[in-house]
């Protein structure tokens, strides 16, 4: 008997796993929620379009890269010896496909493509009763419709074509995606703003600020016609921001928008939202570089004022030509005028317009102090004003800099808009009433008249380089109007310390980034010559 | 379940008890003593009875009783002892044992039991701690290096306390080159592993072919180390105590460049970049040496070691009690580590009951940051350490005054106290019941909790180029736990000239839980009381719950049969299902099968090798996995951050937070085992008298399905910023083959001379067979200074092989480009082509190895890997009178580094110091220099691109142990403290004492980039070899005292 239970018991024990493997091996996370269910609340839905909106500050986007690729590339900026590696490669011209921060820029947009889907994907999955949740999923599903419009514009435009991910099921079902025709993907932004403008309020209430609004998507969407040389829908689209509803404004003071007071204004259309960095914030100063979402803490400042600014890491110089393109033949007379817009520009000499002193509201107030340009310097020592705050500090001591980022302004409308009438052929009072409006704010005199079709192009064209400069759209312009090529290598070519001319056709668009073309074989065997 | 389960085992063990007090009745019995050389008891040897097959094993007072009748013919045999047959007489025996001289009859633990060495079917290694010169050791796989064929141990670095990683026949995984650990029987992991006290390990045994580690399936592909712990032995208490004090030291400085050529060094720097250095250039202060910053982080560090043991036992009780601790400098400042490690182990015979329990402890404390080596290297000369001026007092320098941004190498260390404390705790307990006629059965439970607590002061602090950080004070605390069951039968019996071994039975190991919360604090008010508790804002930056480790239910059974103790045959099978693996896959079978024939036993063998005294083949074939990677691969989860509640995106006025949720991760319901076969063939011969034993194996490992971490087009975008997304896929198949011969010969000349030679070598050929069906682009990884990347695993190469460009030499002269460009222009027929782009005078030229005349991707090829072809141990143990020398040298050859150092010693591209080595750069037209000029821009198009140049042999070849030991006579002994010792032994001894090596860096025994890296995803497979300026493996020197009571 006893020996008998002696084999029992082992027997027993043996066979007990047995019985109960199934429930031990099945685990549930306990950190992270089930995908399939979690997004089943105007709450959770919301958080999924907050992600979306998050990429907004990824490597490659508005926290860092995004200045740095399109200055540089657009000649408004031109690198220090402080500037190494991969930025000074697209300083130089010198880029090809593993460029870090083009690829980073092509990553953070298709992941802000695919988290705009993940919340579409979601929102049909949830199918809410309550008619305030219905109404929460309209306008969730017309911000991820804006979202991911800006990301395949700014695709298209700078690679061309570029695979086209409709839906978070289609990125599943195939991970090597080809690359769609450019015309099927400004289809596809235009078709995706349209679907958003109804859905999307034309103000939301003061905790929801920074939100795309009816207006945003009014401005891409007019962006895009531009951009496809659609001028007269283009200039439908801005028309009808300049009526009720909508109720923008240039802004009175044009510093204010560059400067920590500029959270809140009448003249943004849509900004990229940065909280400034203190001692007691809880993110790390440094997620800029790749800690978003992750070792960076919460965090969204910006970098651009230590990373351009004189006093701190000083990467950047404004070039001479982007200096001197601010002294023209005056509009009244044909003197030499130059323009009340340098001031707010960068720091230089007296006779350049630029700045020449610094720290003026500064704690413990200091005399004002003299901005020290380097006449030795055989590169020119103009540096950056717009986005820094030396006025108010003589160092940042890291990068912390909560000045917001303009996206789309309504100066920049006003001056779209103009165009719009400009490529139609209209060259009339309308479009120098806008271009003279958007002068008057900043004391500029005023055109009387925009004369031929070319010479209102001209002046439009110099308008928008003083008015936007080192706002990253001449890059854009410059591609978009066909004379990025003569423009720069003439610029490069006078400018001390380059005199390069590396601009060649093939950089009309940026060559396809390995961090695709290594892992995609359907793009990788749709690229000629290496490059796009 | 679980729950249901323990109490299951409870029930069971008392049970058990209950029914051991009774037990049956013999009628005629055969009872005796067994005894050691010096007259002691012997517990634990195994009396069989060959006429009735009957066996007993001896209590604690070495006595046995079994039934058996005159005449019968006892065998007795114990570990490390001679057989010994006795007849039975009737009275009660006196069984003397002798010490052993050949090994074979060493009892062997393998998976699940124990065997004789001489019936091993497989390629096994052990090392006893006490050959290993464990004495200095401070670290359990320390006492591995150089001992076992096939066997490399990586040192992480020369941190103290620092881990180091086991790799068992070159690399077999994409995900994990971890070998199993198992602790007296039990499953257990690296960190029990490194929490052992050197001093209680009794010995090591290395489980290196499938047909041994089958039995462990998903767990054993890399291989299992079993670890058998010295364990109570019967006796009066007997206590032992050791001392050990030594200093450490690095074995090598860099020289570097002094003021005057350092500013010569910038000014050249300046030049290229056309622009001036800053206005104090002009001044003399710059050309006077202030500081020799490598000597104010290297330091002479001091390492103490006590041990203290107690053991003994009575007849049905043993115990032993260790206490040892550990208190070792860093060799940079100022890292202080501090180990206390306890063990209580207690054994219980009660009839046909063995109950033991033991409890392992460490404390673990480590004090002090470590100084960065590269900043030292490259902050300049002339400047002081300290400047009142700056914030916090130490001096700094910048790009906009100095032309430079390194940090003040002294600043670092000082301006933050970080102290982290470690506490494991690892239970064991098991109960083992003999049931009837050879049947015994085992259970077993362990268990592992672990805690740490961190914290942390930083100084407000001004760094270098004027960058300010606010008074952060750290607290931090993390745990982890999870148990292990396991269940087994096992059956010894032998019928005549057969005999049979087996095993069945099961295991569970749990999940566990561990979780992790750190918070920091801001707004302190002052530097008088330095922690979080006074902050008046905190911020949890770290924080975790989950599972700790996949669960795992397995079921297991080998059987080992020998014939006539010629033929061997062992199958093993295990099946394991596991949670980290899709519903579909979650269990994997795995299969050993070996087989050996001890040759020599046959009639003509013995004719035809009358020199042998034993000779033995083996071959095996097995299969075993892999699980080593985390749960939930298998299913899409969502992502709020990392910790949770980081992904935000600010709104309103002022700039809110919003949290955000979304998903970042591509799952794979798909996920299969990883799956490894190996075969495995062994000749061991023993020549006549036992004084030569050689050992030589082969072996094929082919590892298919790989899990690998396949890189998607960033088109996907489920990653997070600034990654591209993976998924995980079981896609790549790989092999490593090769041979190990190990030789050892031990013998005595006169009365006071014995010595005792043994080396091994191991050669190892890894290479990827292919990266899978599905479209996978070759894996790249090894970014060092925002460099590209330098490694690549694809088909036909070893995993991790440098992957990159050949220099030439450094261009002269713009005539010489002139030339090659014109070449190019007739080479390629483009009236455009240049050989090498951007290439200027001054810049490496690299070879156009494809010949197409210009230098583009194809030029690239495998520069080497960092996996060794051949890795070696000698060792040397001789005892001449009282006196003892151990010496052990190990080494590797074959094997590549990468020196990613020179990025600071030998290349100015952005302002620092640099080594001597830089003087023989390019400075102007017409030089011919073995670098390139000064100043260039720091990315992968130019000079710093992947190449040979970065390159270096890490061959190296190490006096890694010596030690010489005198113990006192007996006599002085009892002249100098009467009765009180039993033993008094004092040494000396040099570890890392000589390194033969033409490596450049401070140390080839580089492990990985970062050191160790304890993630999921260890490095040792991709970034392995590459040396980043980790701390440099110390040359210590120790005396030490042994005393025994």
């Amino acid at each position: 008997m006893q020996s008998k239970l002696l084999y029992i018991l082992p027997v027993c024990l043996l066979a007990c796993l047995g019985s109960c493997k199934k429930s031990l091996l099945d685990l549930q996370s306990q950190s992270a929620y089930s995908y399939d269910t979690y997004f089943n609340s105007s709450s959770a839905l919301n958080q999924a379009t907050i992600a979306t909106y998050s990429t907004l500050l990824h490597d490659g986007m508005w926290s860092r890269e995004w200045y740095f690729i399109f200055d540089l590339t657009s000649y408004e900026a031109k690198k220090t010896t402080n500037m190494q590696g991969d930025l000074a490669q697209l300083a130089v011209y010198t880029f090809g496909s593993d460029e870090t921060e083009l690829g980073e820029c092509w990553q953070s947009l298709y992941r802000m493509i695919l988290r705009a889907n993940v919340v579409i994907d979601r929102a049909n999955a949830w199918n809410p009763t309550d008619a305030a949740d219905q109404a929460n999923v309209k306008q969730y599903v017309a911000e991820a419709n804006f979202l991911k419009a800006y990301a395949y514009l700014n695709l298209t435009f700078c690679w061309g074509r570029v695979p086209l991910i409709t839906s978070y099921d289609s990125s599943l079902a195939n991970p090597y995606p080809h690359r769609a025709p450019v015309a099927d993907v400004w289809a596809f932004v235009e078709q995706s703003l349209t679907a958003a403008i109804p859905n999307l309020p034309v103000a939301y209430g003061s905790a929801d600020l920074g939100r795309a609004t009816q207006g945003a998507a009014i401005a891409l969407l007019g962006k895009a016609y531009l951009y496809e040389g659609k001028w007269a829908q283009a200039q439908a689209e801005f028309t009808l921001l300049t009526q009720a509803p909508f109720s923008y404004s240039l802004a009175t003071s044009y510093a204010d928008l560059f400067s920590p007071t500029n959270q809140v204004n009448t003249e943004t259309i849509f900004q990229i939202m940065n909280q400034a960095w203190t001692q007691s914030s809880p993110g790390n100063e440094y997620y800029v570089f790749g800690g978003q979402e992750t070792w960076g803490g919460t965090a969204t400042q910006s970098d651009r004022a230590q990373e351009y600014g004189f006093n701190d890491w000083n990467n950047t110089y404004i070039t001479t030509a982007a200096v001197k393109a601010f002294t023209y033949p005056s509009p009244v007379d044909g003197s030499s005028y130059t323009d009340p817009r340098a001031f707010y520009t960068f720091y230089g000499t007296a006779a350049s317009g630029g700045d020449t002193m610094y720290c003026r509201e500064c704690v413990p107030p200091p005399d004002s102090i003299l901005y020290p340009f380097n006449t030795t310097d055989p590169q020119g020592d103009y540096k950056w004003k717009k986005y820094e705050y030396y006025d108010l500090t003589p160092s940042y001591g890291g990068p912390a800099s909560g000045i917001n980022g303009q996206v789309i302004r309504y100066a920049d409308v006003l001056l779209m808009l103009a165009e719009s009438y400009i490529q139609q052929g209209n060259t009339g009072s309308i479009p120098l009433g806008l271009i003279n409006q958007v002068r008057a704010r900043v004391q500029a005199v005023p055109y009387s008249t925009l004369g031929s079709q070319t010479n209102a192009m001209t002046i439009l064209m110099r308008e928008r380089q003083l008015e936007l400069c080192g706002e990253q759209t001449r890059y854009f312009d410059l591609i978009r109007w066909g004379i990025a090529q003569q423009t720069q290598n003439a610029e490069r070519g006078a400018e001390p310390g380059d005199g390069t001319q590396p601009f060649q056709a093939k950089h009309v668009l940026f060559p396809i980034p390995n961090v695709e073309k290594n892992y995609n074989p359907n793009v990788a065997s749709d690229i000629s010559n290496d490059w796009n | 379940m679980m729950r249901t389960i323990s109490i299951k085992l409870l029930l069971l063990l008392v049970v058990a008890t209950l029914f051991s007090l009774t037990g049956y009745a013999q009628s005629a019995l055969i009872t005796g003593t067994v005894l050691n050389e010096s007259g002691h008891p012997l517990s634990g040897a195994t009396v069989y009875n060959k006429s009735n097959r009957k066996a007993n094993i001896t209590t604690i007072q070495g006595t046995f009783s079994m039934p058996g009748k005159k005449g019968d013919l006892l065998l007795v045999t114990y570990v490390g002892y001679e057989d010994q047959q006795i007849t039975f007489n009737g009275q009660e025996l006196n069984v003397s044992m002798a010490p052993s001289r050949n090994s074979l009859n060493d009892i062997v633990v393998i998976g699940y039991g124990t065997t004789r060495k001489r019936d091993l079917v497989s390629a096994t290694d052990v090392v006893s701690a006490k050959d290993a010169g464990n004495t200095v050791a401070t670290n359990p796989s320390e006492l591995l290096i150089g001992k076992a064929a096939g066997v490399q141990i990586v040192q992480a670095n020369g941190t103290p306390g620092a881990d180091a990683q086991i790799l068992i026949r070159g690399t077999g995984s994409f995900t994990s080159v971890e070998p199993l650990y198992v602790i007296d029987g039990i499953q257990a992991d690296k960190n029990l592993f490194n929490a052992l006290s050197v001093q209680d390990i009794e010995n090591i045994t290395i489980l290196k072919d499938a047909a041994s580690t089958a039995i462990y399936g998903t767990a054993a592909a890399n291989g299992v180390v079993i670890i058998t712990t010295k364990r109570g032995k019967t006796g009066p208490p007997r206590i032992s105590f050791t001392s050990q004090w030594g200093m450490a030291k690095a074995w090598k400085q860099l020289h570097l460049l002094n003021a005057p050529q350092y500013v010569q060094l910038l000014q050249d720097f300046a030049a290229t970049s056309n622009t001036v250095l800053p206005a104090k250039f002009s001044t003399p202060s710059v050309l006077v040496d202030s500081t020799d910053w490598q000597k104010e982080i290297f330091r002479t560090a001091v390492v103490s070691e006590n041990d203290l043991n107690i053991s003994g036992g009575s007849e049905k009780v043993a115990y032993t009690v260790s206490v040892g601790y550990i208190n070792q400098e860093s060799i940079v400042q100022a890292q202080t580590n501090k180990r206390l490690n306890v063990r209580m182990g207690l054994d219980e015979t009660l009839g046909r009951f063995h109950f033991g329990q033991s409890l392992a402890l460490r404390n673990t404390n480590t004090v002090g940051q470590l100084s960065t080596i590269t900043d030292a290297l490259g902050y300049a000369p002339y400047k002081p350490i300290y400047d009142p001026s700056v914030l916090s007092g130490y001096s700094i320098v910048s790009n906009v005054a100095d032309f430079s941004n390194v940090d003040n190498p002294v600043q670092d260390y000082k301006i933050q106290s970080p102290v982290t404390n470690e506490f494991v705790m690892f239970p064991q307990v098991f109960a083992e019941v003999g049931l009837i006629n050879g049947l015994k059965f085992r259970s077993q439970f362990s268990a592992e909790i672990g805690q740490g607590k961190y914290t942390d002061y930083q100084y407000p602090y001004e760094a270098s180029n004027y960058l300010t950080y606010p008074t952060k004070a750290y607290l931090g605390y993390n745990d982890y736990s999870f148990y292990t069951i396991e269940n087994y039968l096992s059956y010894n019996r032998a019928f005549g000239k057969h005999s049979f071994s087996a095993t069945l039975g099961n295991s569970y190991l749990s999940p566990g839980n561990s979780s992790v919360l750190q918070a920091y604090g801001t707004g302190i008010a002052n530097n008088n009381i330095q922690n979080i508790s006074v902050s008046q804002a905190q911020v949890v930056n770290e924080l975790g719950y989950n599972y700790d480790r996949p669960s795992v239910i397995s079921y297991y059974g080998r059987l080992i049969y020998t014939y006539n103790d010629r033929y061997i045959l062992s199958f093993s099978g295990r099946r394991d299902g596991s949670s980290n693996f899709g519903v579909n896959d979650q269990f994997g079978n795995f299969y050993g099968v070996g087989g050996a024939w001890r040759f020599t036993n046959e009639n003509f063998a013995r004719k035809i090798f009358p020199f042998l005294a034993d000779g033995k083949l083996r071959v095996g074939y097995g299969t075993t996995g892999n699980n080593n990677f985390p749960n939930f691969l298998t299913v899409p989860l969502t992502f709020s951050g990392s910790p949770s509640g980081n992904l935000v995106y600010s709104l309103g006025p002022n700039e809110a937070f919003i949290p955000g949720t979304t998903i970042a991760t591509v799952a794979n319901p798909n996920l299969r085992w990883e799956q490894t076969g190996q075969f495995d063939a062994g000749l061991e011969l023993t020549f006549i008298k036992n004084h030569l034993h050689t050992d030589i194996d082969y072996y094929d490992r082919k590892s298919k399905g790989l899990l690998v971490s396949i890189p998607l087009p960033a088109s996907n975008g489920a990653d997070l910023s600034g990654n591209n997304p993976t998924e995980e896929e079981n896609a790549a198949d790989a092999e490593n083959k090769g041979v190990e011969l190990t030789v050892s010969y031990n013998n005595r000349s006169g009365k006071n001379f014995t010595y005792n030679l043994s080396g091994n070598i191991g050669y190892n050929k890894n290479n990827v067979i292919s990266l899978g069906s599905q479209f996978v682009a070759p894996i790249t990884a090894g970014t060092f200074d925002n460099l590209s990347t330098f490694t690549i695993t694809q088909p036909g190469s070893p995993i991790g092989s440098f992957y990159g460009y050949v220099v030439d030499h450094v261009a002269k002269d713009q005539a010489e480009i002139d030339a090659l460009n014109a070449a190019a222009v007739k080479k390629t027929g483009n009236p455009s082509a240049v050989y090498q782009s951007g290439l200027l005078p001054g810049d490496f030229i690299f070879k156009d190895l494809a010949g197409d005349g210009t230098v583009t991707t194809a030029d690239q090829k495998v520069l080497g890997n960092p996996i060794p072809k051949f890795i070696y141990g000698l060792n040397t143990q001789l005892t001449y009178g009282n006196f003892d020398l151990n010496i052990v040298l190990s080494g590797i050859a074959g094997v590549t580094l990468v020196n990613s150092v020179k990025f600071f010693t030998e290349i100015e591209a952005t302002g620092h110091n640099a080594s001597t080595a830089i003087l023989d750069r390019w400075r102007q037209s017409g030089d011919v220099a073995a670098l390139p000029r000064a100043g260039q821009n720091d990315n992968s198009s130019g000079n710093l691109r992947p190449s040979n140049w970065w390159t270096e042999s890490g061959n190296y070849m190490r006096v890694r142990n010596l030690t010489i030991g005198y113990t006192l006579p007996k006599q002085v002994l009892n002249a100098f403290a009467g009765n009180s010792f039993t033993r008094i032994r004092i040494y000396i001894a040099a570890q890392n004492l000589l390194t033969f090596t033409h490596y450049s860096g401070y140390d080839p025994e580089v492990s990985t980039q970062g050191g160790l890296n304890t993630t999921q995803y260890p490095n040792y497979i991709f970034t392995r070899g590459i040396d980043d300026g980790e701390l440099p493996q110390p040359r210590t020197f120790l005396a030490g005292v042994q005393l025994g009571f």
